[in-house]
């Protein structure tokens, strides 16, 4: 982690939308607010950024504080001091600025001359292998240069944190190849954070992961911690995880209902509370009496070239030519490998 | 539905037609250049465009607070700043006498001062602002209420102030519609007669504007009158072209 990250506290309250979390997050280069749409990823961003104010609340920066509701001596600092910038995913360019002058327009919000920030325009665009856009207006650009100038535009303002809203949504595959960079890059030298509804963006990317449910925390940690072993039902499905809780036993863990699914103890004991999160894609379906847990087809989801078939209890990524005979309402029996790994709800 | 937009269409194009038919194109140059026809074009080109200034400085940011005002009053200061634009014309005329005639609500003190306005030139460009400006008003604030303050906001973010904000971000971005405002303004001003005639009266080359020598030379020198008519005509039309095309542009 870079020493010129930030850590994050904050409790942010937007009644008209239904928000009201806290987060805090220790001084972390890259953090991803996980979320579907409407759990109020765009209005955390926002009240950080400063763009909307919350009704009630706080937040700081490290030791700086952005708001304080509650505090009328602190009061709430203007955006345009705040020194964080945002990336939505609206057209955040301005249309009437050639692609440079939009680079340099924080860099001119700092009192630099025209030219000095024109030239330092043209270093950020270069860097970014976009120096060619420089003379064009964002009507011209496609949605993945545009999302580009953008996060160019947000770091050439030399902010204290950068935040970026769906980064790689709505933008072809290489351009999301090429964001992905850029934000992996911005992550190491100032605290970044995304807001994204897909945990695909948060592995190898982000280092600490804040899952957000109908405007509250629904879990928080490190990436590897939050996605592998999530303590809610809510932060595992965002995950692409099932999770099963119950009581280790000397083989797995044992169900309220009795079932006993198989998996590793990893250093809890027999009889201490315990959860496992269990990846569809580390399940498949067997002969009914050779598996490790017996359940019946509840649903099956056709995702591109797998088949998603869910039980009232796991989940399994088969292969739809295997799959092609099951129907809702059969028998079926799930095996699990490798074996899954318990741990502590407390984690 | 075809007939009756083929009857609007000729109810507006009949007339202007017939006005082309009547210009006497041969003595055009000639009716145009006599004395009495410059000065009057000369005085309201200058009034027209003095006018349309004052609308813009003045009108542009009445524009942009009627669009940042929240209160109730807004509506009701909103109605009375737009009045002129469905006032007969003569009535705002009477009113500028009211407030700046020498017996007027301002006129007596501006007279103790030494400013008298009214039957002046000054009264001139005064009517031509109080008929023009809600067009410049009304360009400016819907063009302003109708954007979404998104790149305001993400302005702020990257350090930029209220200032920086508004020339760089706001302005650029209504300036087709003010541009559109500026040009229905100067049509207006250039265009106008009741007001003039009734708070500026008609001096040769004081007050006597366009319209005014037009209407006065109308059963003296028929031929005089429709060459000037023509003049406004054709400052109309070009008008209307230049001032919808940013408005078309922009609603693409």
């Amino acid at each position: 982690m870079s020493a010129a990250t930030m850590s994050i506290d904050a409790h942010i309250a937007v009644p008209e939308r239904g928000v009201d979390c806290r987060i805090s997050i220790p001084g972390a280069g890259l953090i991803a607010l996980l979320g579907p749409n409407g759990s109020g990823k765009s209005t955390v961003l926002a009240a950080l950024a400063g763009t909307l104010t919350p009704a009630r609340g706080h937040a700081r920066l490290d030791q700086s504080v952005l708001f304080d509701v509650g505090d009328p001596g602190a009061g709430t600092i203007d955006a345009a001091a705040r020194r964080i910038t945002l990336v939505t995913q609206k057209d955040d360019l301005f249309p009437s600025l050639t692609v440079l002058d939009n680079v340099a327009f924080g860099i001119r919000a700092r009192g630099v001359s025209r030219a000095d920030a024109r030239a330092a325009a043209h270093q950020h665009l270069a860097a970014g292998d976009l120096e060619d856009l420089a003379d064009r207006r964002p009507a011209t650009l496609s949605g993945g240069q545009a999302r580009r100038v953008a996060i160019i535009r947000a770091l050439a303002a030399e902010p204290r944190a950068l935040l970026l809203d769906e980064p790689f949504a709505g933008i072809d595959v290489e351009a999301a190849i090429a964001v992905r960079g850029l934000v992996r890059q911005a992550g190491r030298t100032i605290t970044t954070v995304i807001a994204t509804h897909d945990a695909a963006d948060a592995w190898g990317l982000a280092d600490h992961v804040v899952v957000l449910d109908s405007g509250s925390v629904a879990d928080a940690g490190t990436t590897q911690a939050v996605l592998s072993q999530p303590v809610s039902r809510f932060a595992a499905a965002m995950a692409g995880r099932v999770l099963l809780r119950g009581t280790a036993a000397a083989t797995g863990l044992t169900l309220d209902d009795g079932t006993v699914v198989a998996a590793e103890l990893c250093g809890l004991s027999p009889g201490d509370a315990a959860l496992v999160a269990i990846s569809p894609r580390h399940v498949q379906v067997t002969e009914a009496v050779n598996g490790d847990v017996t359940d019946v087809v509840a649903r099956i989801e056709h995702h591109g070239d797998a088949m998603r078939v869910w039980g009232h209890l796991l989940a399994a990524d088969v292969d739809p030519e295997q799959g092609v005979d099951l129907r809702v309402g059969d028998p079926i029996s799930f095996a699990l490998a490798p074996r899954p790994e318990l741990y502590s709800p407390t984690r | 539905m075809i007939p009756l937009a083929l009857a609007a269409a000729g109810v507006i194009a009949i007339p202007i037609l017939a006005t082309v038919a009547r210009t006497p194109w041969g003595q055009l140059p000639e009716l145009l250049s006599s004395p009495a026809a410059m000065q009057a074009m000369g005085l309201s080109l200058r009034t027209a465009v003095l006018a349309t200034v004052l609308c813009v400085v003045l009108g542009a940011p009445l524009g942009f607070a009627l669009a940042a005002w929240t209160s109730r009053w807004q509506r009701v200061v909103r109605a009375v700043v737009l009045a002129p634009l469905v006032l007969p014309p003569v009535v705002g005329g009477l009113a500028l006498l009211y407030a700046f005639g020498r017996q007027g609500l301002l006129g007596g003190w501006l007279s103790s001062m030494g400013i008298d306005i009214a039957f002046s030139t000054t009264a001139v460009v005064l009517a031509q602002t109080f008929v023009a400006m809600p067009f410049m008003v009304l360009a400016t604030e819907s063009a302003v209420r109708s954007r979404s303050p998104h790149h305001e906001s993400i302005a702020s973010t990257l350090g930029a102030g209220r200032s920086r904000i508004f020339w760089a971000v706001t302005v650029p971005a209504v300036a087709p519609a003010l541009a559109t405002g500026m040009v229905l303004s100067f049509a207006r001003a250039l265009g106008e007669f009741g007001a003039t005639l009734t708070f500026a009266g008609s001096m040769e080359g004081v007050t006597r504007t366009l319209p005014l020598e037009i209407y006065l030379q109308r059963e003296s020198d028929a031929a005089a009158a429709v060459a000037l008519a023509m003049v406004l005509l054709a400052v109309a039309i070009v008008v209307v072209a230049l001032a919808y095309r940013p408005l078309m542009r922009s609603a693409r």
